[in-house]
């Protein structure tokens, strides 16, 4: 088999929607992969769908879908993205729906398995400090990194269209590689391969230019219309990572040996459903004109367990700030920090921050006095306890040091996510297609 | 003249729950050796300040003229849960760059 090109157009779920379009009208792809699934976002997900069982999914899907159904019904380009979130099937429902209004053939398939709400002991100590799941709030979510023998099952499928909930971020691509190349998944260091170009792309425009720029140390050309990363991938698993021509960023040996390394505990074990992979000898060779072919990763073993995510409510968090300008604003930032800690119960967890700002024009060009901005955060085990510090950073307006402006108060629920391990063989994945028409657009 | 490691690396800061990671890595392979022998994890960790608690693991990485720290900061203080302005404390890495060599 030739080169299998794969691109990534969206590397978490608030990425920029017109580069994904580009890359499929230009990209000549096999695979387009749209990862928009943070640890957070499965969460907040879950905790939608238990509000409207229909809901879940992820809240760009529609935008995105509208804009890329035409392009990649006029192709072969096959998308796979995990913006099913919390609910996979009806992600593809709205999406075969979208496809149906748009007059498009297509098949959407969805995978599902990965809750395991039901499947998990809350009793059992989280990993991360020992104790039982259930001491730290009530559960809204628990959903198990999925791999690739689970998202193979749907790849084998018609549908070019391919949409799941929690699959972990490099197996999203790695399952395409393996089915295009026909590779042996017991081969751990062409896993180990596979799994390096994964996580290269997974983060989109962060490994071709995006988070990169320091001018003028580090100047990124055309960043504004900087193209999202695609890598050719050889049967023996080395790969060139690129963009499409005419783009703005770059793809150099240094913006993808940030990526290589991003997120990374432990460079001679990267654990992932499909394998545990030694990314400390890999090579990155820049061979210009944004190309950079990397190989070389070596392969241990695939783990026994799968990481599961375990969301739970752990209460309100409320932040709130206010600004002072001019002589003496640092002084009284630090009153008005006073103020609050005297006027909110004791034993509140208050975090302050006073930091010193100089404003700049972006017009004009020119400098603003300088003053500082007072931020307070903190958590409640209620609204109403977060409400209460929000009410008093508001209250510093009459009530507090002089020249106060430019209150901004904001409470929000926090689900936090702690984890555990479920064994591979108790999850059961179940793929279901539909097809154009057969759902509605909403 | 003095020489800063901004002058000789770009670093990039990632969170994993309340680990934080920090890879530096030499524009010049050249000045790799240079990096390594200076960037302590003691050093790395007085120039990161309190929000860092400990510093679990520091990895040489001579392939990638690289060097990646590992650190831990407070239990609570993780991307869904913190209470910083930023949250997944992106921000982190970017003090190293005063390091003098």
């Amino acid at each position: 088999m030739t080169n299998v090109r794969i691109g990534c157009g969206a590397g978490f779920a608030g990425d920029r929607l017109p580069p994904a379009l580009d890359l499929l009208e230009r990209g000549e792809l096999d695979y387009l992969v749209l990862e928009c699934l943070a640890e957070r976002t499965i969460a907040d997900a879950q905790a939608r769908r238990l509000l409207d069982p229909d809901a879940g999914f992820d809240p760009l899907l529609e935008k995105r879908m509208r804009q890329l159904l035409p392009a990649l019904a006029r192709g072969q380009t096959r998308l796979i993205s995990n913006m099913g979130a919390a609910n996979p099937e009806r992600a593809a429902l709205v999406t075969a729906g979208i496809a149906g209004e748009l007059g498009i053939a297509v098949q959407v398939a969805a995978l599902t398995g990965d809750d395991v709400l039901t499947l998990i002991d809350p009793a059992t100590p989280a990993i991360d400090d020992g104790l039982p799941l259930e001491a730290h709030g009530e559960i809204v979510s628990a959903n198990a990194y999925l791999g690739i023998e689970h998202l193979l099952g749907a790849m084998r499928t018609d549908a070019q269209v391919v949409l799941t909930g929690r699959v972990a971020d490099p197996s999203l691509f790695l399952a395409p590689l393996v089915l295009a190349h026909q590779w042996d998944i017991g081969d751990f260091d062409l896993m180990a391969r596979g799994t390096v170009v994964g996580h290269l792309l997974e983060c989109g425009p962060q490994v071709s230019g995006g988070y990169f720029a320091d001018p003028p140390l580090r100047e990124v050309p055309g960043l504004a219309d900087v193209g999202y990363p695609l890598a050719e991938v050889a049967a023996d698993g080395s790969a060139v990572v690129t963009k499409l021509c005419d783009t703005g960023g770059m793809v150099t040996r240094h913006t993808v040996i940030e990526q290589l390394m991003y997120e990374i505990t432990d460079p001679h074990g990267y654990v992932t459903p499909d394998v545990v992979a030694d990314f400390s000898g890999v090579s990155v060779v820049d061979e210009g004109d944004d190309r950079v072919r990397v190989g070389g990763a070596r392969g241990l073993h695939h783990p026994e367990q799968l990481k599961v995510s375990v969301g739970y409510r752990e209460g309100f968090t409320c932040e709130g700030e206010i600004s002072y300008a001019g002589r003496g604003a640092t002084e009284r930032g630090r009153l008005a920090c006073e103020l609050l800690t005297r006027r909110l119960p004791a034993g509140l967890d208050l975090h302050l921050e006073v930091t010193k700002v100089k404003t700049l024009d972006p017009v004009g060009g020119r400098w603003g006095e300088p003053g500082c901005r007072v931020r307070v955060a903190s958590r409640a085990v209620n609204r109403a306890g977060a409400e209460q510090v929000a009410e008093e950073v508001l209250a510093l307006y009459t009530t507090g040091p002089a020249g106060g402006g430019g209150v901004r108060t904001r409470i929000e629920e926090t689900i936090g996510v702690i984890s555990t391990r479920i064994p591979r063989d108790a999850i059961v994945p179940r793929v279901s297609v539909v097809s154009s028409g057969q759902g509605d657009p909403r | 003249m003095s020489r800063f490691l901004g002058d000789i690396a770009h670093v990039r800061t990632g969170d994993k729950g309340s680990l934080t990671t920090i890879s530096v890595t030499c524009y010049n392979a050249d000045d790799y050796a240079l990096l390594a022998g200076h960037l302590t994890s003691e050093l790395a960790g007085r120039y990161l300040g309190k929000r860092i608690v400990a510093i679990e693991e520091r990895f040489e990485l001579p392939q990638i003229a690289t060097v990646l720290l590992v650190c831990r900061r407070q239990a609570k203080d993780t991307v869904n849960t913190s209470l910083y302005l930023d949250r997944h404390g992106k921000t982190l890495g970017s003090a190293l760059y005063d390091i003098e060599l």
